[in-house]
């Protein structure tokens, strides 16, 4: 049940990113949109995730990214025999894991569960770590592709697209459960 | 199995109970933290009774309003004590205890 919520969460954020935030982006930043998104939803669904489950949440991203691209990509782009392709879904469902590994050997069991409790800027330091390792480990598996002069900026870009994107669902989630309260009180 | 299903199950409801302490921190602490029914009442109250002129309005006179009529007193209290905390009422300079007034950029808005 927990691998399918992920999955169906992965996907949804996806779709919005590509549907919704990439084509108003295009709008305004043309010449960013055409690598990456400034607002990239789903790095929130992975830092959440992997929060919740741990390495448990890596199967499940695989999949939500995997069926993104085939849902959201122009299919003459994807062959999902790609090397690159695999080690880029790798490396974007395995980047949460790897920052949370990176907290927990220097002492800092952030896993919910775990023997630190996880505050909320907490959880924004620890998505920011998880984005400089995935738009990293992105940059690298596509460096045959991006200009040797630009790939700092691209790096960054990924990198504080994933971040905007991980505020924006806690905010989005913060903002539900503030309606659920009023909703309650109303009822009541 | 039975204990075991519902561990599993409130192992999954504690990741989301969690995570909504957690927003819910997250919205106290960027100053987005709702007031509840009955602290809205009173600062309600409170501001229509300092009207336009921002007059300092008293405890007693708050509680009598018609607003705040039907609220138990500990719960009164708690609300005052809560406005107070969020600085949408302030402790009036030059009076004696129990004479408050609200914040005007929040009363006139």
């Amino acid at each position: 049940m927990n691998f399918l919520i992920i999955v169906l969460l992965y996907v949804l954020s996806h779709g919005l990113t590509a549907l919704v935030v990439t084509p108003v982006q295009n709008i305004f930043l043309p010449e960013v949109t055409v690598f990456a998104s400034l607002m990239y939803l789903p790095h929130g669904v992975r830092v959440l995730a992997t929060w919740a489950y741990g390495w448990k949440a890596i199967p499940a991203l695989i999949v939500g990214v995997s069926l993104s691209a085939w849902l959201f990509s122009p299919s003459e782009d994807l062959n999902f025999l790609e090397p690159a392709l695999i080690e880029g879904i790798l490396v974007g469902a395995a980047s949460a894991f790897i920052a949370f590994e990176f907290a927990r050997f220097a002492g800092y069991n952030f896993y919910f569960g775990g023997s630190k409790k996880l505050r909320w800027k907490g959880m924004i330091a620890v998505g920011a770590l998880s984005s400089v390792i995935n738009s990293l480990g992105q940059t690298l598996v596509y460096s045959d592709l991006i200009d040797f002069e630009k790939i700092i900026g691209v790096w960054a870009v990924y990198a504080v697209g994933d971040l905007i994107g991980l505020v924006v669902c806690m905010v989005v989630l913060m903002l539900v459960f503030r309606w659920s309260r009023a909703f309650t009180v109303l009822k009541s | 199995m039975a204990t075991n299903l519902m561990n599993k199950s409130l192992g999954k409801l504690s990741a989301l109970f969690e995570l909504r302490s957690m927003l819910r921190e997250m919205e106290h602490e960027v100053g987005l933290d709702a007031l509840t029914p009955v602290e809205m009442d009173v600062f309600l109250a409170a501001h229509a009774l300092s009207g336009s002129r921002e007059e300092v309005v008293t405890s007693d006179e708050i509680r009598k309003h018609d607003l705040t009529a039907g609220i138990a007193q500990a719960s009164y209290h708690r609300a005052l004590r809560s406005l107070l905390s969020l600085g949408l009422l302030e402790k009036a300079e030059g009076h004696k205890s129990k004479h408050y007034l609200v914040r005007g950029d929040l009363a006139g808005s």
